[in-house]
């Protein structure tokens, strides 16, 4: 019986203007989501990504002279790389920083009597807002990827596929009819759902295969088993999430007598949970949760920093042991200048990580909040599941975080084994000067693993899960108790 | 008669389900988000004068002249943009473009900073102000308010009935529209007063004149957008016979127009219409700046002299040169001269060198102008002008130019702090200040730097009659498609067939 139900709701819905609609607006989105992917967003992310890291491999490869330099300047720029995914959640990647700096700035001269010494900063973690070049006059827009075509769209079609399936028959009376068989009420829901679930994903799964033959077809995007893998999970998702607004759509129509009634409440919800919730929140978010501004972080470091100038300075305790450019260097020069130094660089880690860590703390706390709405945990899970958006920014951070104590670690145990060198870490003069291999230098690569993009997304799968439960009960509820008439 | 069917129309449209959830939701929106704006503003306008004072503060710390000239992480001379009271209501580029430009004589400003903002991922989050709400929602309430009221009444029987009466279709036509727009602008009215209270609680909040007219202009611009849109679902609904046939097509145009259409034009644009590398525009100026160099070289040369200050023979000599893309600067510090008579010497090298920097500066700018007008700014012009093709971006627009948030304010801010950098150089020279000994030290001046009469930024806004002139073509726009589409209705619904 549910088949035949459902049978009759596809061959219904096949004929209806929307389905056309549907198919017409989700191929020509699909499509034009790759071609633009393959033809422009993608080659030119990858033409710049490969220009920086050609450059920073050159000034690597130029600090290598000696160990020494590159201990002091540091291992360069770290980049992020342009996730070949990007077309299914862009995940506001443009507005990411692409980079973390991990070089030495500027430096000082010192002169006096007897005394000159040059040197540049030691290097640090920088956290720069380089973002990928890009033209910010432009209008403000959605970037048109799967989450605004699934998320905003269909989730939209979803809605205008069910608004009048109960309220409809309702109104013209075919529900009593219906019901007048011996049918449960748990069935014509179910088949009903099935119906329209089934006529739903069928130009979403065209769309999507359509979609992917451009991008593979383009050759630019090889993607091997892990990356089809995640393909796999994502198109579930997408199942899920449009099978909730299926539900809501169900419950709702069960509710009314009159389809436009309906149709009125449900576009209602949907303008608020999908379109505003995820845009309104993030302004009020940060007024919950403070970053101390901008200044005061700067006022505080510079206090610091200065704190430790005025130590250092005190006796002119830098300068009573010569300069460490000396040749043969004072080893006591050595150890002070490095104190010095090395104290003002972590001095410099330290207030720049805590307050990126506060930040990154609001962001986050800021996307919990947002997580009210069903097209925002979407959007979420499909983010970590490309490799994309915030959380990916995240985890390149805590990356570059750990390769900086790999590329520490490498330098001090290169030094401990050239016998001529100093062991003075970190001034330049303390270390070997002896050249380095550039092959054995630790190179920053990031890895992203299947396993740990599931994990990422994993709350958002059970939140999706959760919410389409609900709303299956809520509905059968609602509809168990609601008249027929 | 009119007057009859606007008033049932009217009955009939409050007293219905759609009307009361549409107010609602529309006014708990506006007001919750004006809210939430309000606060951003709030924040924004203390960092606005936080940076005014770190500035005054940056002033007051300045000894030498050439700390002036400085244009790299802490530039002493800044304009900053006060935010605009009507972001409120329209966002526009006033969180994107920056609001701090520093100048110096040895650089054009060309691009702004953004002051104080305290978490820049949080620009992930995209953000939806006053006029994107009515944007969406307004134009959605307006086509599910007008889409049956031709069909419906056909469905139902009693269109036949109404016209058997003696009532021309012109009038019945008209009476469903002015009774639909009355009864759609009670929700815009009413956030709109509701949504001006929740800002007037503000303590920092105090509208002027001019600003209230440009509140009213964008109501006025907001009501001939929903007229649109209700003349849309009109249209649609004299041009088809069953209600729901054209809440489809409604539903379709509103999906097109307002969700795809604004979206898609930005990113064909960037497609179709790239821009260009700037490296070319940057090659040329580091070959400018190459030439200032060999100039300067050549003028000590001429004088058989290596260093400037050789003959001065100071015993503190501290040099740091700044250098960007498209300017430069030098800040220099000399104590404990060991011959006096060198300084005038020194003192008419920087003249002279100061002098040239700011004539390369401005050679500089014309490069960079060059690049920028054809490239992101002609880029953006196009998207703005494509994106026409959808009234709800015309009418963001037109919102932007009122609320003085929209690129073209923006220019004219950069602008003014170029005019002001002008003003500061003419000082400068005026004051003979690059050839003064204030310039490389504090020896031997005994008062503290004299900057009365320095010229000082002041941001010069765009009067309402300004702004109206370039909202004009917008406005105009929605105007011209709000008669088309009145016209389509009226010639549809007098050839519909009623039975």
């Amino acid at each position: 019986m549910i088949w035949h139900i459902a049978k009759r709701e596809i061959l219904d819905n096949l004929t209806r203007f929307r389905f056309a609609l549907t198919v017409v607006l989700v191929m020509a989105l699909m499509v034009m989501n790759a071609v633009l992917f393959v033809s422009s967003q993608y080659p030119r992310r990858i033409a710049e990504y490969s220009q920086d890291i050609n450059a920073a491999t050159e000034s690597m490869k130029e600090r290598s002279a000696s160990l020494g330099e590159l201990g002091v300047k540091g291992p360069g720029d770290l980049y992020k790389k342009p996730s070949p995914l990007a077309f299914i959640a862009t995940g506001a990647d443009a507005k990411l920083p692409k980079r973390v700096t991990a070089n030495a700035s500027s430096g000082s001269n010192w002169t006096a009597s007897n005394f000159h010494y040059s040197h540049s900063n030691n290097w640090w973690l920088e956290y720069t807002q380089d973002v990928f070049q890009k033209n910010d006059a432009l209008p403000n827009f959605t970037e048109l990827d799967w989450t605004f075509i699934i998320g905003l769209v269909m989730s939209f079609m979803a809605i205008l596929f069910t608004y009048d399936a109960i309220s409809g028959e309702r109104e013209v009376g075919t529900l009593s009819l219906l019901m007048s068989n011996s049918v449960s009420r748990a069935t014509v829901l179910l088949a009903k759902f099935i119906g329209a679930f089934l006529t739903l994903m069928l130009p979403v799964l065209i769309g999507i295969l359509l979609n992917l033959m451009i991008v593979n077809a383009s050759k630019l995007v090889s993607l091997d088993g892990s990356e089809w893998l995640r393909f796999g999970i994502i198109v579930v998702i997408s199942a899920l999430y449009i099978s909730i607004f299926l539900w809501l759509g169900l419950c709702i129509s069960s509710q009314f007598s009159n389809s436009s009634s309906s149709l009125l409440v449900l576009l209602l919800i949907w303008v608020v949970f999908v379109v505003l919730i995820p845009n309104t929140m993030g302004a009020l978010a940060s007024g919950f949760q403070q970053v101390p501004s901008r200044s005061e972080v700067f006022r505080l470091k510079q206090a610091k920093l200065d704190e430790i100038h005025e130590r250092y300075w005190k006796d002119r305790k830098l300068f009573q042991f010569g300069s460490p450019s000396d040749n043969p260097p004072n080893i006591e020069a050595l150890r002070t200048w490095a104190g010095y130094l090395t104290e003002r660089a972590d001095a410099k880690s330290r207030f720049d990580d805590a307050h990126l860590d506060k930040q990154f703390a609001q962001v986050g706390f800021t996307q919990q909040i947002t997580r009210l709405s069903p097209a925002a945990i979407y959007k979420y899970a499909l983010e970590s599941l490309a490799g994309t958006g915030f959380a990916r920014h995240e985890r390149f951070v805590q990356q570059a975080r750990r390769y900086r104590k790999q590329f520490v670690d490498f330098i001090q145990s290169e030094d401990r084994a050239d016998n001529e060198s100093y062991h003075v870490y970190l001034v330049k003069e303390g270390l070997s000067q002896k050249p380095v291999a550039f092959s054995s230098i630790p190179k920053f690569s990031e890895k992203l693993t299947v396993g740990s993009a599931f994990k990422g997304a994993l709350l958002d799968l059970m939140l999706l899960v959760l919410l389409a439960l609900l709303l299956f009960m809520a509905t059968v509820l609602a509809f168990m108790r609601s008249d027929v008439k | 008669m009119l007057w009859t069917i606007v008033r049932r129309e009217i009955t009939a449209n409050i007293l219905s389900f759609r009307f009361l959830m549409g107010l609602l939701i529309y006014f708990s929106l506006i007001v919750t988000n004006l809210f939430v704006l309000t606060r951003g503003y709030e924040d924004r306008l203390q960092s606005y004068q936080t940076a005014l004072r770190e500035n005054e503060d940056q002033i007051g710390q300045v000894k030498k002249y050439s700390e002036f000239g400085q244009i790299g992480q802490t530039p002493k001379l800044k304009c900053n943009r006060k935010p605009k009271l009507l972001s409120i209501f329209n966002e526009g580029v006033d969180k994107r473009k920056g609001n701090s430009v520093a100048v110096a004589h040895g650089s054009v400003p060309a691009v702004a900073e953004q002051h104080g903002s305290d978490n820049p991922y949080l620009n992930i989050f995209s953000s939806i102000d006053f006029t994107v709400i009515c944007q969406v929602v307004m134009s959605l309430l307006a086509l599910l308010f007008s889409y049956d009221a031709i069909s419906r009444e056909k469905e139902a029987g009693t269109l036949r009935l109404a016209l058997s009466c003696a009532i021309p279709r012109p009038t019945l036509l008209l009476g469903k529209y002015i009774a639909g727009m009355a009864s759609i602008s009670l929700p815009l009215v009413a956030s709109f007063v509701g949504g001006l209270l929740v800002i007037q609680f503000s303590p920092y909040v105090s509208f002027s004149s001019s600003e209230w007219v440009r509140i009213l202009l964008i109501f006025l611009v907001s009501m001939l957008y929903v007229s649109l849109f209700f003349l849309i679902g009109l249209f649609l609904s004299a041009r088809t016979h069953r209600a729901s046939i054209t809440l489809m097509f409604s539903m379709c145009v509103w999906v097109f127009f307002v969700l795809i259409v604004p979206n898609l034009t930005v990113l064909w644009v960037e497609h179709a219409s790239p821009i260009r590398s700037e490296r070319s525009s940057k090659t040329q100026a580091d070959e400018l700046w190459t030439e200032f160099r060999t100039k300067v070289a050549e003028y000590l040369k001429e004088r058989g002299v290596e260093n400037p200050w050789d003959h001065a023979k100071p015993g503190g000599l501290g040099r740091s040169s700044d250098r960007s893309s498209y300017g430069s600067g030098e800040i220099i510090e000399m104590s404990r001269f060991a011959n006096e008579d060198g300084i005038p010497f020194i003192q008419e090298f920087y003249g002279f060198k100061e002098n040239l920097r700011a004539q390369y500066a401005d050679r500089m700018w014309q490069i960079r102008k060059a690049y920028l007008d054809e490239n992101p700014n002609r880029q953006s012009l196009l998207a703005l002008n494509i994106s026409r093709i959808s009234p709800a971006a015309v009418y963001y627009n037109t919102a932007a130019i009122l609320a003085e948030t929209d690129l073209g304010s923006f220019y004219q801010f950069m602008e003014q702090t170029r005019q002001y950098r002008r003003e500061w150089v003419e000082y400068l020279r005026d004051e003979k200040i690059f050839s003064s000994r204030r310039w490389f030290t504090e020896e031997g001046v005994q008062r503290d730097l004299d900057l009365s009469g320095m010229p000082r930024f002041k941001e010069q806004s765009e009067g309402v009659g300004g702004s109206l002139q370039r909202a004009g073509p917008d406005i105009l726009i929605l105007a011209v498609l709000n008669i088309l589409f009145f016209m389509g209705a009226f010639i549809s619904f007098l050839r519909y067939d009623v039975i």
